[in-house]
């Protein structure tokens, strides 16, 4: 019986392959989380580099640098809000049907916008701009996290109805 | 909104058209669409790994072998370092615990505090350091036992409970916290605003409005097998019921009347006689979905 060719993440070209794939995925999981990108970073490099050292042990590289990730950040529980980029702050841009009351009216639904998302749990959160932001579908959220597919949609719909309410109430 | 999918499948669209148009007649759906319309505008936030993929490339591997010069002790202590780390992963795993529809699940907290969670709830805490930071996250509802000991905290999206090792209950669903503390002493924040409770004492918070009550049981009716109201809303106690007896209820009904009282959580036709007799209703059970329509309405 002849055994297919294993990937073998200690191979230097398919762990970068495995690099390239991840590591931007678990960087923003860890951001969304924290909302502190030098600490999203260290965590990952961290998982990353015990995924190298153990490579040769680690049957699951994925499910693998997300258990690293996740235990060295419990000693961390304070959240620094996420900052987000949004596609039109170019400056430069055509400006038609954009009046100043339009785009204060804008700036001012992206501030409640974004303080209901920091109100959210961090389930919620995390689940949600997973899904939002990451592009991610939620059959990989709930291995990500390690929940079930109806647990991720829970969380994404209370995070929704939550924002919502929030953001009536801060009229 | 009885379905707690409902939105994260209308995201995905993931609904059928008899969702999707019922969706569309909610006053919140403009709400939701321009969220979701604003998550469009948002950029995936960059990341350039080259330099950090260096760095990991760099970094040497242990090595398999011991050099037998050192053998023993160090063999000893790598070995000791080993079992160390392989309890701290088996001991800091951050948990979450759930309890499904018609289900309520019991646990212990590692100071030995007790949980239990009511049908259709979910709770997230940290086994890691637990005696000097307890906080455990709540969406939905449950009894809680807590030993005592450092500052406890329950988080969720309608405030925060925080205690001192006491008996006592929340529920933070539908837009709307209540807190009833049954021993010891209480502390309710939300959105800066704070209150303390004492037993027999219960806050509920709902629209940036606090109600104060007293309570007479000493222990939550779900725990018991029943299901309690105080001024619940039609829509709340129909939610509630599809969570205890994992059902689906639908009505067109919308009812000024509130519901206070207890209804059977282990008789869905004695409990349905009670909230039809209530609001003029009759049920009808149609494939797996039980329908309340005004009483004398066509079928």
């Amino acid at each position: 019986m002849e055994k297919p060719e294993k990937q073998d993440i200690c191979d230097k070209i398919f762990f970068s392959a495995f690099f390239k794939a991840q590591s931007h995925t678990l960087r923003n999981f860890l951001y969304f989380r924290f909302g502190d990108r030098d600490l999203a970073e260290d965590i990952t490099q961290d998982a990353f580099i015990k995924l190298w050292q153990n490579c040769a042990d680690v049957k699951y590289p994925k499910s693998f640098i997300y258990t690293v990730a996740k235990n060295a950040a419990l000693n961390h529980t304070a959240y620094q809000k996420v900052v987000f980029k949004y596609a039109d702050n170019n400056p430069g841009r055509t400006t038609d049907n954009q009046s100043p009351e339009y785009l204060m009216e804008e700036e001012e639904f992206r501030q409640k916008f974004e303080k209901a998302i920091a109100g959210l749990t961090e389930a919620q959160r995390v689940a949600l701009l997973l899904n939002r932001i990451e592009g991610k579908k939620y059959k990989e959220i709930a291995e990500m996290l390690g929940i079930s597919v109806k647990a991720v949609e829970k969380r994404i719909h209370g995070a929704l109805l939550h924002m919502s309410e929030q953001i009536e109430n801060f009229r | 909104m009885k379905d707690d999918t409902l939105l994260a499948r209308w995201l995905e669209g993931e609904l059928t058209p008899e969702e999707q148009a019922a969706l569309e007649q909610d006053p919140r759906y403009a709400s939701f669409l321009r969220i979701k319309s604003t998550f469009g505008q948002i950029e995936r936030p960059g990341f350039e790994g080259t330099a950090m993929l260096e760095g990991v490339l760099a970094k040497e591997k242990t090595p398999k072998v011991i050099p037998l010069y050192r053998r023993g002790w160090f063999q000893t202590v790598a070995a000791s370092i080993v079992l160390l780390m392989g309890l701290a992963l088996l001991f800091t795993r951050p948990e979450t615990k759930e309890a499904a529809y018609g289900q309520t699940l019991a646990f212990t907290l590692p100071d030995a505090s007790e949980v239990v969670l009511n049908a259709g709830s979910e709770a997230g805490y940290s086994d890691w350091n637990w005696e000097n930071n307890r906080t455990i996250e709540l969406e939905g509802e449950a009894y809680f036992k807590v030993a005592r000991g450092k500052k406890f905290t329950v988080k969720t999206v309608h405030g925060n409970v925080i205690v001192l090792g006491t008996q006592f209950n929340v529920k933070a669903r539908d837009g709307r916290l209540d807190v009833v503390c049954y021993e010891g002493r209480v502390q309710v924040e939300y959105n800066g605003w704070k209150t303390v409770l004492a037993p027999q004492q219960s806050v509920t918070i709902e629209g940036g409005k606090a109600v104060n009550e007293a309570v007479v049981s000493v222990k939550p009716k779900w725990t018991e097998g029943e299901m309690e109201f105080s001024r619940g809303k039609l829509a709340a106690v129909l939610a509630e019921m599809e969570r205890k007896y994992n059902v689906e209820i639908d009505t067109g009904v919308k009812a000024e009347k509130t519901f206070s009282g207890t209804l059977p959580a282990n008789n869905i036709d004695a409990a349905l006689n009670i909230i039809c007799r209530l609001y003029k209703l009759e049920a009808h059970k149609h494939d797996k979905k039980i329908i309340l329509k005004p009483v004398g309405s066509e079928k």
